[in-house]
């Protein structure tokens, strides 16, 4: 079988929905300091599976992105990565430096923050998706590259593809650099997509048209994704599961509309308290009072003690594990289970 | 590209009018009489004043400025005070002469220090990228004064590989390959700063590029790290371009104490010998091609650099 013919039969085979595709377990994601290691991200564990979205939620510098990044193996050199990543039963972290470069954009793909930064600013949008589909070599020969390029953009919405495929990205608009970059993501019929704010940087108007493509998308491609966002708002519209993370580690996981229904860690709780919403005055929202602690200076016990509203003796003494709740969720609080104390 | 080229043409003409008046009036301030130079301090007031009158000197500057530049624009740069002869001509072979050595040189500077810039920025082993450091800082250390005549002493003196000045042998004056034997001691000396300047720089603008989201994404589709290169590289090719664009404006005008030092016949040497016989129209001459081609040189560049990036065409022209 041609690559040709491989990738059509991808495209049009019925994706396995709720299949495990890939299985994180205990990573944690360090970063040397002179002679110490900071721990960013301290043992999560996650899976994906085909056909649906997990939301990695939380606050800015939580560890969310250097998760998705490490999930890549994109961190800088400096840091020490350990647990396990397994895509199928391949260990991602043992993966020779050459494998895991082919595996980047065929198998796992990125879609970046900021369009505008990630798209390269010296090569035509066209030529930037043919370098893609030459280097997995999805598809042979100068012309079909062309071709498959301008599938893929007219794919993901863009309605004038020939256009698009002869422009710089400064000529293009946010939402339409965003489009771009996610051809590029899919070009290759990746099983699990990444996608790291991807909406952040756009307009209101066009975050919703760039969140229905993701949705139409994983109906027609089935690939696991991992959406990483600080906005409830994404990740009550976009996910099947929820993570809730906090300095680090995961605080609160389960079926989304349960996390969200539901919560059951203080802090879940006041990040939906603080979301403006429909229906809810201005006055009525409740900030998070203070600012989470840098990891070098992490307090002991529960991180989130010094912000919590239902802090108590016990918070101090031990960090609560991820157990399970009366509803179908995880939580790490010792409210949710009072004395449940394990060694940390 | 069209309106970039168009707008960059049309500045260059206010730059090149600027340049002209630059030039003629500097040279007015050079101390000394260029007729008591011609005639002798004790002539005759009456022949004092046929000479002025026979190289327009006894008109008001602004004129003398206008007829001069008038000429300039035909070719015609006037007659040597010193040597009796048409200066165009002088100045022509002086600066094609000038142009070899530069050329030269600055092919040497620009391949040296650009390799050199991509291993300090990219090699794997701590001791290349050392190693590649050392040499560029040592190559901007060394006045060229000082190394030319190291140089002299080492390899035409002591080792005899090379000849130590001229730019033909007497006996085959016009062969190519004698050309390029009195070409490699000089050219090498005047390739030793920019080189290191250049490698310098160039490796500063790589570290950046290479700081770029969109590198960080590359690797994120799964482009090898080599072609993650490629892509860093092609971005820095308009620094380059501007870095080694100045490098070659310098050395057009720099290249004076190589072509002392190794005797070549080039305009920095008509210039130096011609301020002592304070030939004014030949000084004059000798700086406006001087300065000429330092403006062309960055047309060039600027134009070659908004062939390359985008984001240069993108942005217009900015003076």
């Amino acid at each position: 079988m041609t690559s040709v013919e491989r990738s059509v039969v991808q495209t049009f085979a019925q994706p396995a929905v709720d299949k495990t595709v890939l299985r994180v377990a205990d990573l944690t994601t360090g970063f040397r300091q002179d002679r110490s290691t900071v721990d960013v991200v301290r043992g999560v564990s996650f899976e994906l599976k085909a056909g649906r979205t997990l939301v990695l939620l939380g606050e800015s510098g939580c560890g969310k992105s250097v998760t998705a990044r490490s999930v890549m193996r994109l961190h800088p050199d400096r840091a020490v990565i350990s647990g396990s990543i397994a895509l199928g039963d391949q260990e991602l972290l043992t993966l020779s430096p050459r494998s895991m470069v082919q595996l980047r954009g065929q198998q796992i793909a990125l879609v970046p923050q900021d369009p505008a930064g990630a798209l390269s600013p010296l090569r035509k949008i066209g030529s930037q998706l043919s370098e893609v589909l030459r280097v997995h070599e999805v598809v042979s020969g100068r012309q079909a590259r062309a071709e498959r390029g301008l599938d893929l953009l007219s794919r993901v919405g863009i309605s004038d593809p020939r256009r698009v495929a002869h422009a710089y990205a400064h000529e293009l608009s946010g939402g339409m650099r965003q489009r771009v970059a996610i051809a590029i993501a899919i070009a290759c019929d990746p099983a699990v997509l990444i996608a790291d704010e991807p909406t952040t940087a756009l307009d209101v108007t066009v975050q919703a048209q760039i969140l229905d493509l993701f949705e139409d998308l994983q109906d027609r491609l089935g690939m696991a994704t991992l959406l990483v966002t600080h906005d409830v708002g994404v990740a009550e519209r976009m996910a099947d599961e929820i993570a809730v993370m906090y300095a680090g580690r995961i605080v609160e996981t389960g079926p989304a509309e349960t996390v969200l229904g539901s919560p059951r860690h203080p802090y879940t709780a006041a990040l939906l308290r603080a979301l403006p919403a429909p229906g809810v005055a201005r006055g009525e929202l409740i900030p998070i009072s203070g600012q989470p602690s840098a990891p070098a200076e992490r307090p002991s016990g529960c991180p989130f003690r010094t912000r919590c509203s239902f802090v108590h003796d016990a918070c101090s003494t031990y960090e609560p594990a991820l157990l399970h709740t009366d509803v179908e969720t995880y939580a790490a609080c010792d409210l949710v289970h009072p004395q449940e104390r394990v060694a940390s | 590209m069209k309106r970039y080229l168009s707008q960059r043409l049309l500045l260059t003409i206010p730059i090149l009018l600027g340049v002209s008046v630059i030039v003629f009036f500097t040279v007015q301030l050079v101390p000394g009489d260029p007729i008591a130079t011609m005639v002798g301090a004790h002539a005759t007031p009456e022949t004092r004043h046929l000479m002025a009158h026979r190289y327009g000197l006894d008109r008001a500057l602004p004129v003398q400025y206008v007829l001069w530049l008038g000429n300039a624009l035909q070719g015609d740069l006037g007659a040597s005070i010193a040597r009796q002869t048409d200066v165009s001509g002088i100045v022509a072979t002086a600066f094609t002469n000038t142009l070899t050595l530069t050329l030269f040189a600055a092919s040497i500077a620009v391949v040296v220090g650009a390799g050199l810039a991509m291993a300090i920025t990219f090699s794997r082993r701590r001791t290349s990228r050392m190693l590649s450091s050392i040499v560029s800082l040592a190559s901007v250390s060394m006045p060229q004064y000082s190394l030319g005549v190291i140089v002299i002493v080492v390899f035409a003196a002591n080792l005899a590989w090379f000849p130590a000045g001229g730019m033909h042998d007497v006996l085959a004056p016009d062969s190519y390959s004698s050309l390029v034997h009195h070409l490699i001691l000089p050219g090498l000396t005047a390739a030793a700063i920019p080189t290191g300047i250049i490698a310098r720089m160039f490796s500063a603008a790589l570290a950046e590029e290479s700081q770029e989201p969109y590198v960080d994404n590359l690797r994120a589709r799964g482009l090898s790290e080599w072609r993650v290169r490629r892509h860093i590289v092609h971005g820095s090719l308009a620094s380059l371009l501007t870095i080694s664009g100045l490098q070659i404006g310098y050395l057009l005008g720099g290249v004076v104490f190589v072509e002392v030092v190794f005797a070549w016949p080039g305009i920095g040497e008509l210039v130096y010998e011609s301020i002592s016989r304070r030939d004014y129209p030949v000084i004059q001459a000798g700086i406006l091609v001087s300065a000429l081609a330092f403006v062309i040189t960055n047309l060039v560049v600027d134009v070659a650099r908004a062939a390359l990036d985008p984001r240069v065409r993108a942005s217009g022209v900015t003076a």
